[in-house]
């Protein structure tokens, strides 16, 4: 008896402990709680150790390529998003905000090809930092962000496929990894959806890291009075599939605008959106006539 | 060969024997001809004619051509302007006789065929003009001026009455096509000397060049110039022009521009870079390249910066290599294609920014920190114009239950909404409707999130609004 309320004891402690990883700041000395820039200079990437563990220092390294791949066509805004989120992790580690370059590559897409200003700012952006180019073909946008990366000017790119992708290859990743590591500069590349999955020559590249990004159901939050619960901060089912000098890893992230950092939505919270009755109109009158008939069966019944 | 008026008198002319001359005058005054020289002094001259026009060329040996189109009533009508040229040419020590005509051609004899110093030929009158004069004053070839002599065709107007198509036969097209110019029956092309830029370097290569290479050497070189031309005048150019002159006759022109007032001549040969890229894969050079010039336009007051110090020197450093950066998608791209948002005063989506290039210096993008506090959860992609969505939702104003967006059914677990975004009656230009706008932020199953809009209320403005997908967020 006593063995099976330890056992639940246990598994109790377990869930506070995975909760713990819920607040804004993660566990740390608390010294350093006095000193936000030293925290963001000693902890890792993410803040969350299971998740740093996996990268390389735990860090997003300076001057390299990272990949960020949407899990399928629909899923192009959510990679978006959270490579977004990195680069504003990316931008806060140093003191002044720097520019941060942005272009596109559009042919065939079905995404608008700029980003929404107001957007960035709910994500923790500046968007006097970013500067957009326009470019009419896919050799202009990789021309784009090999010049970039090689210029001390921008530290930060960010290209995006939102069309096809054709000649983005192991040499031409090369060639943007190389550029990057002389300068220091970082590249976060959002992929075609259908990159990876396809033949060999395009899913072999000299990234340094790679995601694979889908949505993921937001935390629904209850007002009394509506019938739907209302959307909770974005949340995300990343999967780091490729890592050198790193191990790979599968994790549910969600973002905190408030605090500019990410949680880990621990697998008690990471349930399935709850279904409670909905309110609406139709389905209230459907609950009502259901146990209607129940009573009225049972009236039978008792009768 | 050239006589001046005063030995004119005593009668010395040209193709005179010179122990003639000395007999006829014996304090004549003999210098050997220098044609060179002569060509420079009228070119000289002709960067001074352009005080009366943009559009000057120097008509070799001995004359300079001004397109005055549009020109004379600023020195109050043509004959004024004439009067104006000449005295002052006069005041130079120099004789000048002026033509004034409809077409070059007709222009050029005016001034060394017409009965005074002045000629002015009326709109219209070019036929009457010419036909008395000698065929000399077509400025032809001299044998063709000879063999007309000699089938006795002295007189334009003999030749103007001539038809068109023995003369072609006889002599090339060259004689009635230059006729039909001097009449102003065919088109007539001027090409300016220079355009009007005080600072330019070119260099004539003794053998043509055909590669990319050679150019760049010779750009260099001018850059050169062009960085000594400018640094001694404490100047900068924001734009530069490349001429290359191909031996058959064509010029190829490269233009690059720069954001930033630019003397240095490094710099100058890596705005042209993408060009000569460029230049290198689409342009034919054909047989060569033997002249080269390079000149400067924007040309301003360099203000003389100090190098920042400490953490300035950083900042300083990165904003000159920004501006190498943009320059040089600029040079490629062109530079409105790099663009920055400012936001604008507006609750609409569609208006609360705009996109500006960067070249056009607002100031306007630290008005973002304002915005802080106004932003509400915006969506990250936002589509210009909205795209039509087929909704179910409940009426008149409940969140949408499921909605159909390019052909794929979503249906809604989270909402949140409705956020009411009044039509901005005073704008009279509506390119969007001028209704209410009920927006909802929503997520759907795969955790999918969109912001949708009813366009109009129920019942109020409108039976049946339409729906509308206004952004994605992350």
């Amino acid at each position: 008896m006593s063995g099976t309320k330890e056992q639940v004891l246990a598994r109790l402690k377990q869930q506070i402990h995975d909760l713990g990883h819920h607040v804004a700041l993660p566990e740390g000395d608390t010294s350093d709680w006095q000193r936000p820039n030293s925290l963001t200079l000693r902890q890792g990437f993410f803040g969350i150790p299971q998740m740093d563990k996996c990268l390389p220092d735990g860090q997003l390294t300076d001057g390299a390529v990272h990949e960020f791949v949407p899990a399928s066509h629909s899923d192009f805004p959510a990679a978006l998003g959270y490579a977004l989120c990195c680069l504003q992790r990316l931008q806060r580690r140093n003191v002044k905000e720097r520019p941060v370059l942005w272009c596109s590559s559009t042919h065939r897409g079905d995404y608008p090809g700029n980003l929404h200003p107001h957007g960035l700012m709910c994500l923790g952006l500046n968007p006097a930092n970013f500067l957009h180019i326009r470019v009419s073909s896919e050799k202009e946008f990789l021309w784009v962000l090999e010049e970039s990366l090689a210029s001390e000017a921008c530290p930060l790119v960010i290209g995006a496929y939102i069309g096809a992708e054709k000649n983005y290859d192991f040499t031409v990743s090369r060639r943007l990894a190389l550029r990057a590591s002389r300068v220091g500069s970082t590249l976060l590349i959002i992929r075609n959806y259908r990159a990876v999955e396809g033949e060999e020559r395009s899913s072999v590249t000299a990234a340094l890291t790679r995601w694979s990004v889908q949505g993921a159901p937001s935390a629904p939050e209850f007002f009394k009075n509506a019938h739907i619960p209302a959307m909770g901060k974005p949340r995300w089912q990343v999967k780091l599939t490729r890592c050198r000098g790193g191990r790979t890893g599968q994790w549910q992230l969600e973002w905190q605008h408030e605090t500019h950092s990410f949680n880990l939505v621990s697998s008690l919270v990471n349930r399935a959106a709850v279904h409670k009755p909905t309110r609406s109109p139709f389905a209230a009158t459907a609950n009502v006539t259901i146990r209607d008939q129940a009573g009225a069966s049972r009236k039978i019944r008792r009768g | 060969m050239a006589t001046n008026l005063l030995a004119e008198k005593e009668g010395v002319f040209i193709g005179q024997a010179l122990a003639d001359a000395r007999a006829l005058c014996p304090t004549l005054e003999t210098a050997k001809a220098t044609p060179e020289l002569d060509h420079i002094s009228l070119e000289r001259l002709a960067f001074w004619c352009m005080r009366y026009s943009p559009l000057v060329r120097v008509q070799a040996p001995d004359g300079i051509a001004l397109d005055i189109t549009g020109c004379a009533h600023l020195f109050g009508g043509e004959p004024d302007m004439m009067q104006e040229l000449s005295s002052r040419l006069n005041r130079f020590g120099l004789t000048v006789r002026i033509g004034l005509a409809d077409t070059i051609g007709g222009a050029w004899a005016a001034a060394r065929f017409g009965e005074d110093q002045l000629n002015r030929v009326r709109p219209g009158e070019m036929g009457d003009f010419l036909a008395p004069l000698t065929i000399a004053a077509l400025d032809l070839p001299a044998n063709i001026q000879e063999q007309l002599e000699q089938l006795g065709l002295h007189r334009i107007g003999q030749l103007i009455e001539t038809p068109s198509a023995p003369l072609m036969a006889r002599f090339g097209c060259s004689l009635p096509e230059r006729l039909d110019r001097a009449l102003g029956r065919a088109a007539d092309v001027f090409e300016p000397l220079v355009l009007p830029t005080e600072y330019h370097a070119e260099c004539s290569l003794m053998e043509p060049v055909t590669y990319v290479e050679g150019v760049q050497t010779c750009l260099q070189k001018l850059g050169g110039h062009l960085q000594h031309l400018l640094k001694s005048e404490y100047k900068g150019a924001r734009a530069f022009e490349l001429r290359l002159f191909r031996v058959d006759g064509h010029v190829q022109r490269l233009a690059a521009a720069s954001r930033t007032l630019c003397d240095d001549a490094e710099y100058i040969q890596l705005l042209f870079k993408e060009a000569l890229v460029r230049l290198q894969t689409d342009v034919d050079l054909g047989y060569g390249i033997d002249f080269i010039s390079l000149s400067a336009f924007f040309v301003e007051e360099r203000a003389s910066e100090q190098r920042g110090w400490g953490d300035e020197t950083h900042a300083k450093d990165q904003t000159v290599a920004i501006n190498r950066l943009l320059d040089r998608f600029g040079n490629r791209l062109g530079f409105e294609q790099i663009t920055r948002s400012i936001p604008e005063d507006s609750h609409i989506p569609e208006r609360s920014h705009r996109e500006v290039p960067v070249h056009i210096d607002t100031g306007k993008t630290s008005f973002w920190m304002g915005k802080k506090s106004i932003s509400q959860e915006r969506p990250l992609l936002l589509f210009r114009p909205p795209e039509p969505v087929s909704v179910l939702a409940e009426v008149p104003d409940g969140p949408p239950v499921r909605f159909e967006w390019r052909r794929r059914l979503h249906h809604i677990t989270r909402a949140e909404g409705p956020e009411r975004i009044a039509p901005e009656w005073w704008r009279l230009e509506g390119r969007t409707s001028q209704q209410t706008r009920d927006y909802y932020r929503v997520e759907d199953r795969r955790g999918h999130r969109f912001w949708l809009y009813r366009d109009g209320l129920y019942e109020r403005e409108n039976d049946k609004p339409c729906w509308f997908v206004q952004g994605v967020f992350s």
